[in-house]
């Protein structure tokens, strides 16, 4: 977060929990702020796009200008709200929460029912359907 | 091992060049294999670290163009509807590939004969049926046997389990009458060699850390090392070269260090894939082959095969944790394989039964939809998501064209100074009936399964993976690039053993039958020069 002032940062929590705002036990979109590290590829784009976003953001109506960017610069808009739901579902909290875990389960893996195999009957009696 | 002198080299370490090397490792012949890439770490995939998902979006993405990783080179695919998905390492594609593994079907061969287009291959199911056998058997392949959409199948681990999702679409599809079966699937679910079975992790195409997807760097590689090849990583391969008679003697490469190194030998085996194939051969000019080595017919990057890719997506009430669990290898429906001309189209398509997505693309692509808001309603909508999809890809087969081409690219280069391949695909009518064909009924048993929305799109952007056609095999020199032993018609002792070779392209994953050529190929050296 070295790259972004202070000015920046303020202005992105608002702009972040108005694009996944704090709510049902889940954190908003500002928490990906607390460690851009754990997608450190994406962290310099995030922070790029977020100052070119930041320039265009007026302090006084954040809210309006936002989706003012959105009608003149559709790209930048969404690439930036790309970015950040990345951020955003690779977050630990938010992981636990969805409850998906925060990284796969090893070593025991998942359970996958085996499924009712006797679905196939039908199938199974049917003539071939291939042709030599 | 170094070898200074091979008998053989083999240019590529994916599906193709791994399963030759092993199969020539059996005999006294020396073979080095040329691989631009590197060897995997498995215990550094994605799906072992938190942010997993995210690395879809660049480092193990299946674009070249996007992951720009040192192994890859660019490709110019910007003339065509469909991306070109691969990777370049020990073990190639099927690092990524998500193990779908059916075989071809006896009228796959015969399309001419069948239905009066395209040509027949020169060989059939019965010449490859042993190659199938034994690949499967040193892949690993999990599947049912008794499905009336193919001749008898055997050997087989117990199928991946249907999970919930399963039992959902069998359901659907029983409704309709239509047919179904468990995937074949180049995942092992009991242990096997030195490999773990499957834990049912998911995200198979990202690679496997459990070592129970069957990629190639875990199953024939560790053997073929054992047996002596020299397995040369980073090094990739600028030309074919050929003497003053137009006879086979070697390659040109760059090392790990840029060093051009000249290795000779009497033959050599192309294992680059349909794109990559094409490329070298274009690539490897003379004054005896100024239009690229092995291309008097003029086919070298010509018909052109994508498998162009339909998607369709259920959303479901109930949760049915279709997130987890292998996410390619469900089930698939070959009710529309075979031609039937009421359709409209000749040839027919695979429906194939995905998993739902992880928490990212589920969040993207609902959002990239319309489907999932921003704001204060993002959360109830992901929820009402997230477990609930199931996916379908309609992969449909096209038919050989002249226009689909791979050619050299007059401005794209790759690190190494190589002029990059430039692809221009368009979908015929055929394929474009076929689709529509496809995602209408794909709609339709997902309704019928129960979903209370099925969305359709095709053909996908970056779902080229299957590529074939591009260096076809033929009796005839004037039609086809080599015979049916692999070996070209104009040059002897250059093999192509990839599925540039494919006369035709099906309508299933190519994975298992690209390698059942490479071992009937070189089976057929190994007896032509009473090496076995």
């Amino acid at each position: 977060m070295n790259n972004l002032s202070s000015d920046e940062r303020n202005k992105l929590i608002k702009i972040l929990d108005l694009i996944i705002p704090n709510k049902a036990k889940m954190p908003g979109a500002s928490i990906i702020l607390e460690n851009l590290d754990i997608v450190k590829h994406l962290n310099q784009e995030f922070i790029n796009s977020s100052r070119v976003i930041c320039e265009k953001l007026e302090i006084l109506n954040l809210t309006e200008s936002f989706y003012i960017i959105k009608k003149t610069d559709f790209r930048l808009f969404s690439e930036f709200i790309n970015i950040v739901l990345i951020l955003y579902y690779s977050n630990n909290k938010v992981l636990e929460n969805l409850n998906v875990g925060s990284v796969p389960p090893f070593p025991t893996g998942n359970n996958l029912k085996q499924g009712d195999i006797y679905l196939l009957e039908e199938v199974f009696l049917k003539e071939k359907i291939y042709r030599d | 091992m170094t070898i200074n002198n091979p008998d053989v080299i083999i240019i590529g370490a994916g599906a193709a060049g791994a399963a030759a090397a092993w199969s020539l490792s059996q005999t006294n012949l020396k073979i080095v294999c040329l691989e631009q890439g590197g060897y995997m770490e498995p215990d550094k995939y994605p799906s072992t670290k938190p942010d997993w998902e995210s690395k879809r979006y660049e480092s193990f993405n299946v674009s070249p163009n996007i992951r720009r990783l040192p192994s890859d080179y660019p490709i110019n695919d910007s003339e065509s509807p469909i991306g070109i998905a691969n990777y370049n390492s020990v073990g190639g594609s099927t690092i990524l590939y998500s193990g779908h593994f059916p075989r071809f079907h006896p009228s796959d061969f015969k399309v001419k004969d069948l239905d009066g287009v395209a040509d027949n291959w020169p060989i059939d199911y019965s010449t490859l049926e042993p190659y199938y056998n034994l690949n499967d058997k040193m892949m690993g392949v999990s599947g049912l046997t008794g499905d009336p959409a193919y001749p008898l199948i055997e050997g087989m681990f117990e199928h991946i389990p249907l999970g919930e999702v399963g039992e959902v679409m069998g359901k659907g599809f029983n409704k309709l009458g239509w047919h179904w079966w468990p995937s074949y699937s180049a995942i092992i679910t009991r242990e096997y060699m030195h490999r773990g079975k499957c834990i049912n992790l998911g995200p198979c195409n990202m690679g496997c850390p459990q070592g129970a997807k069957s990629s190639v760097d875990i199953t024939y590689w560790p053997i073929a090392l054992k047996n002596g090849v020299d397995l040369r990583t980073h090094c990739r391969v600028r030309e074919v070269t050929v003497d003053s008679k137009g006879e086979i003697n070697g390659v040109v490469y760059f090392d790990r260090d840029g060093m051009e190194v000249r290795l000779l030998a009497k033959m050599v085996l192309i294992a680059c894939n349909g794109i990559g194939t094409p490329r070298l051969l274009l690539n490897s000019t003379s004054k005896i082959f100024p239009d690229g080595l092995a291309n008097r017919s003029g086919l070298i990057g010509k018909n052109l095969m994508l498998h162009p890719l339909g998607y369709v997506e259920g959303l479901f009430e109930d949760d049915i944790n279709s997130n987890i669990g292998p996410h390619g290898c469900c089930l698939q429906s070959q009710e529309f394989y075979e031609t039937d001309i009421s359709r409209g189209f000749v040839r027919g398509y695979t429906m194939q039964i995905l998993r739902g997505s992880g928490p990212i693309e589920t969040a993207v692509s609902g959002v990239g939809r319309r489907q999932i808001p921003l704001g204060d309603d993002h959360h109830q909508a992901v929820k009402d998501t997230l477990g609930k999809t199931i996916g379908m890809g309609i992969i449909i087969e096209d038919l050989p064209e002249l226009h689909n081409t791979v050619t050299l690219d007059p401005n794209i280069k790759d690190s190494n100074g190589i002029p990059a391949p430039k692809i221009n695909y368009k979908l015929s009518e055929n394929s474009r009936k076929m689709l529509a064909h496809g995602l209408a009924k794909g709609k339709e048993v997902m309704m019928s399964a129960g979903a209370t929305k099925a969305m359709t799109f095709g053909p996908v952007r970056n779902t080229g993976w299957h590529l074939m056609g591009t260096a076809k095999m033929g009796d005839n020199s004037a039609n086809s690039v080599v015979n049916k032993f692999g070996e070209a018609h104009d040059v002897k002792g250059l093999y192509i053993i990839d599925s540039s070779i494919f006369v035709t392209g099906a309508g299933v994953n190519i994975a298992s039958t690209l390698q059942a050529v490479t071992l009937y190929i070189c089976d057929n050296i190994k007896k032509r020069y009473q090496l076995i």
